[in-house]
């Protein structure tokens, strides 16, 4: 799917960005815009920069050159880059959830500041869980003995939770089997008005998730891409 | 100095002995720390005749923050961080944390309460300096490099909306509790397993128990105050510059 671009309803600007690790080109002048409510897949070869597009768009890696500006939130000023930030949701490809319980993990987020307004919803969560075939059980478990793909879920509910306009998926189905696979496609399918952009591997996400395609092969510095 | 202490120096031939017949590669280590202990401490004594005899409070104030020098220089070492990030906000924790619990004990204890007498102030300082040491290498290790070694899990929580400070308590609670368990061991179990170096010093000194019980209750507390206050500072201090504008840990903070 390869819906148009609006600049004045992009949620996503980002142009001629390259980034660079220490001596090597990870990304090379790449420019690409997100309109609100889109769902963008970013594909590519391994190495090819798309998990750091993520950290791109999260701030956590800066860029050489060009510019970025996420919900309106010029990166180039680190005070908009934080408010930027209160406005996404992430879920990495491992996630780290800590040492305590799934539920604590899922709580802690409604203790910082930025997250005041809201809640912890249970019902939202049961009801989450219930979707993702998790039992609600898995919520007393200490995270150290969740496997990966109960993490990846979690972290998926704990995303969902905060109501965030812009979620920011790092190949979020990675260590799910293909029936968990799909009912995950199936809630993101549901989002509506929420902007998506998800780095996947799974020829799945291409065939059940309704999504552009950014491909990041172009913008490969030679032999950055494995 | 007193002849007896060739005995105890004799006492070493048995740990080197087992270590030895074990074939544990660590005769080296025992000979070159006995000996630098036993420089160090001949030069420290050597020094400390005339700082006593001299009694001057600009001298005695100098020799402790020489001593807390060489403390922040050997923590940044131990913990294996730049020394050019961290000294001045390193110093400070430790001048502040050693100098609180340190006039309240002088002024408190000692009967003359001159606060700046070298007998009060050196010795003192240095078990309050040492602890904080010891307390700063576990404290600030433990974070900083859980930090580093947390990365993905800091970054998440950045993500959820964590500010700098929030996503940074969770590793501060974990750093505290690893760095003030030990002194918190050992006043539990104080008197119990061993009647410690103070109590013992004023023992020796031809005081009676009940007045070493005392030195040793307000060492203990002056200790245990003065490392909580130098690794919750030294940590709170070092934040501000520890991270790119962006939330991320300075790579260059790091030695090796």
């Amino acid at each position: 799917m390869d819906d148009p671009v609006s600049p004045d309803n992009s949620v996503i600007n980002v142009k001629n960005l390259t980034v660079r690790f220490v001596e090597r080109e990870v990304i090379s002048d790449f420019s690409f815009s997100v309109n609100k409510g889109q769902t963008v897949l970013l594909k590519g070869p391994s190495g090819c920069g798309k998990s750091t597009m993520l950290q791109v768009l999260l701030g956590f890696v800066p860029a050489a050159s060009g510019t970025v500006n996420v919900l309106s939130h010029d990166f180039a000023n680190s005070a908009e880059l934080w408010q930027a930030r209160k406005k996404m949701a992430y879920v990495p490809q491992e996630p780290d959830l800590g040492e305590g319980t799934a539920e604590e993990w899922l709580r802690q987020a409604f203790e910082y500041a930025a997250n005041r307004h809201l809640s912890y919803n249970k019902t939202a969560v049961d009801s989450l869980l219930a979707r993702l075939a998790l039992s609600p059980e898995r919520l007393a478990s200490r995270t150290v003995n969740l496997s990966g793909g109960e993490k990846q879920r979690i972290a998926l509910i704990g995303a969902l939770l905060l109501e965030r306009p812009l979620i920011l998926l790092d190949e979020p189905t990675s260590a799910l089997d293909a029936e968990s696979r799909k009912l995950v496609y199936q809630i993101l399918i549901e989002l509506h008005g929420k902007t998506i952009v998800a780095v996947s591997h799974d020829d799945d996400a291409t065939e059940f998730l309704p999504a552009r395609i950014v491909d990041l092969t172009r913008h490969v510095p030679a032999g950055a891409a494995r | 100095m007193n002849t007896g202490l060739i005995w105890v120096y004799l006492l070493l031939l048995l740990p080197i002995a087992a270590v030895l017949w074990l074939k544990i590669p660590l005769t080296q280590k025992i000979i070159v720390s006995t000996a630098r202990m036993s420089v160090q401490l001949l030069l420290v004594g050597f020094y400390l005749q005339y700082v006593f005899a001299w009694n001057n409070p600009l001298i005695n104030l100098a020799w402790l923050l020489v001593m807390a020098g060489v403390a922040n220089v050997s923590i940044l070492h131990a913990c294996r961080l730049c020394l050019r990030c961290f000294w001045k906000e390193l110093g400070l924790s430790l001048l502040v944390g050693t100098a609180i619990p340190l006039v309240v004990f002088i002024l408190s204890l000692q009967q003359d309460g001159a606060l700046l007498d070298a007998r009060s102030l050196i010795p003192v300082g240095g078990m309050i300096l040492g602890n904080c040491m010891r307390a700063n290498i576990i404290g600030i290790k433990s974070f900083y490099h859980g930090l580093r070694t947390d990365q993905k899990r800091f970054t998440l929580e950045l993500s959820r909306g964590a500010s700098l400070w929030e996503a940074c308590r969770l590793y501060l609670r974990s750093s505290c509790e690893n760095a003030l368990s030990p002194t918190l061991a050992t006043m539990a179990t104080l008197g119990l397993v061993s009647l410690p170096g103070m109590m013992t010093g004023v023992l020796l000194g031809g005081a009676d128990p009940l007045t070493a019980i005392g030195y040793q209750i307000a060492i203990m507390l002056s200790i245990f105050s003065g490392t909580t206050l130098t690794v919750i500072l030294a940590i709170l201090l070092t934040i501000r510059s520890s991270f790119t504008p962006a939330g991320t840990l300075r790579a260059d903070l790091f030695r090796g």
